[in-house]
């Protein structure tokens, strides 16, 4: 069985479900009860460890896997447990997820002068999510559905991309831009054709971001111990297939070519300016972790611990 | 994962039809590239993207409960940033 899940709250937190993992994490590859806990465990579904490590080495990780793997089998079925320790959570992002509105996963990648995949970091790219709520979804849809209409996709949207996901992560996590640093932000669907209820639209937009290093997004996780100056402009292109009778999203792809300036403590920057690329695809909610900005997300409908 | 691949082909398909418009003029495009041709240079290649195939329960709690159903020890990876969003 394999899982996934984000360390910072499970190493800090003190529900039952942060209590079983910093159980056996501080036994682990670094070990006590302080510092960071990232890397893989193999456990027992009785919450004993078995191996650990953190690396970037694949032969590392499969020496870890295999070395975990004799732990078990030499383990009693006594000894392994069947019956999991409490993992109840206090509170968990996840249960937010839209169901019933629109989630886009992002790949984010390096480009080169040409536009093509940076070689320098070719296999590397970072994942996002970005959510809307059913009410929000609204804002992608044209109120006249008519071929050759267009519409402004809803400031909302445009926005929420702009402050959060039109940046530059692709590296490390980056800081988000606050409302007032978007200098402008526009997206607008035009109405390609219409068989019935399904209306299928053209999307063109562009952005622009500049922090002068000054953090106005409040006191929390984010919160910066020096300035970091910096700038986002993007160009957009994409397309959305929608039932207009159902009011409902279908199908969404969306590219942006990202210009940035500045760097950030954590997005592993070496220069001082680049060019990004990053897709955006709508999937199903209840494949998504949460947004990387969720707990400074504009979203009132999204439950806070 | 299946999905994950899924949504992929028909992000191909839309792009390369749906942008043509109904009167057949030439898709618009972005510094010379089409959105199709755009989505075929960022999605990551096949070997890059095999980690994402891996059926990854989301949750160390979920992970945990699902191990003792199938009396299976827990794959669990961690970062700053959650595995499968940002990190």
């Amino acid at each position: 069985m394999s899982a996934a899940d984000e360390v910072w709250r499970l190493q800090r937190g003190d529900d039952a479900e942060c209590r079983t993992f910093q159980s056996f994490a501080k036994v682990g590859h670094y070990p006590g009860a302080a510092g960071t806990k990232q890397g893989i465990y193999l456990v027992t579904p009785g919450g004993r460890l078995l191996a650990s490590a953190n690396t970037l080495s694949p032969a590392e990780v499969l020496a870890t896997l295999r070395s975990g793997l004799v732990s078990w089998n030499e383990l009693s079925p006594q000894e392994r447990g069947t019956d999991p320790p409490p993992v109840d959570s206090r509170h968990r992002w996840e249960k937010s997820r839209p169901g019933d509105g629109l989630v886009l996963r992002s790949i984010l990648r390096d480009l080169g002068p040409d536009l093509a995949i940076d070689p320098e970091t070719s296999g590397l790219f970072n994942l996002d999510h970005a959510w809307f709520s059913s009410e929000e979804v609204a804002g992608w849809l044209p109120k006249d559905a008519t071929p050759g209409t267009t519409y402004p996709v809803s400031d909302l949207v445009i926005r929420r991309l702009a402050r959060f996901h039109l940046v530059d992560n692709v590296l490390g996590q980056t800081l988000p831009f606050a409302d007032e640093e978007i200098v402008a932000a526009s997206l607008e669907g035009r109405v390609l054709s219409r068989e019935g209820n399904r209306v299928t639209i053209a999307l063109r937009g562009k952005t622009s971001a500049s922090a002068d290093g000054v953090w106005r997004l409040g006191d929390n996780d984010w919160k910066p111990t020096q300035p970091w100056p910096r700038t986002a402009t993007t160009e957009l292109l994409g397309s959305l297939v929608v039932d207009v009778e159902a009011g409902s999203i279908e199908e969404l792809s969306l590219v942006a070519l990202l210009l940035w300036t500045g760097h950030t403590r954590f997005n592993t920057r070496r220069t001082e300016s680049g060019q990004v690329g990053i897709l955006f695809e709508r999937v199903p909610a209840d494949q998504s972790v949460a947004p990387a900005f969720v707990d400074i997300y504009d979203a009132s409908w999204i439950e806070k611990p | 994962m299946t999905r994950w691949i899924s949504a992929g082909v028909v992000a191909m398909l839309l792009s390369a039809t749906a942008l043509s418009g109904s009167s057949g003029e030439p898709p618009p495009t972005l510094h010379g590239r089409t959105h199709a041709a755009w989505v075929d240079v960022l999605r990551p290649e096949k070997e890059q993207s095999r980690w994402l195939e891996i059926p990854w329960l989301s949750s160390f709690g979920e992970g945990l409960q699902a191990a003792s159903r199938q009396e299976m020890p827990l794959l669990l990876w961690v970062m700053n940033g959650h595995p499968l969003g940002c990190t």
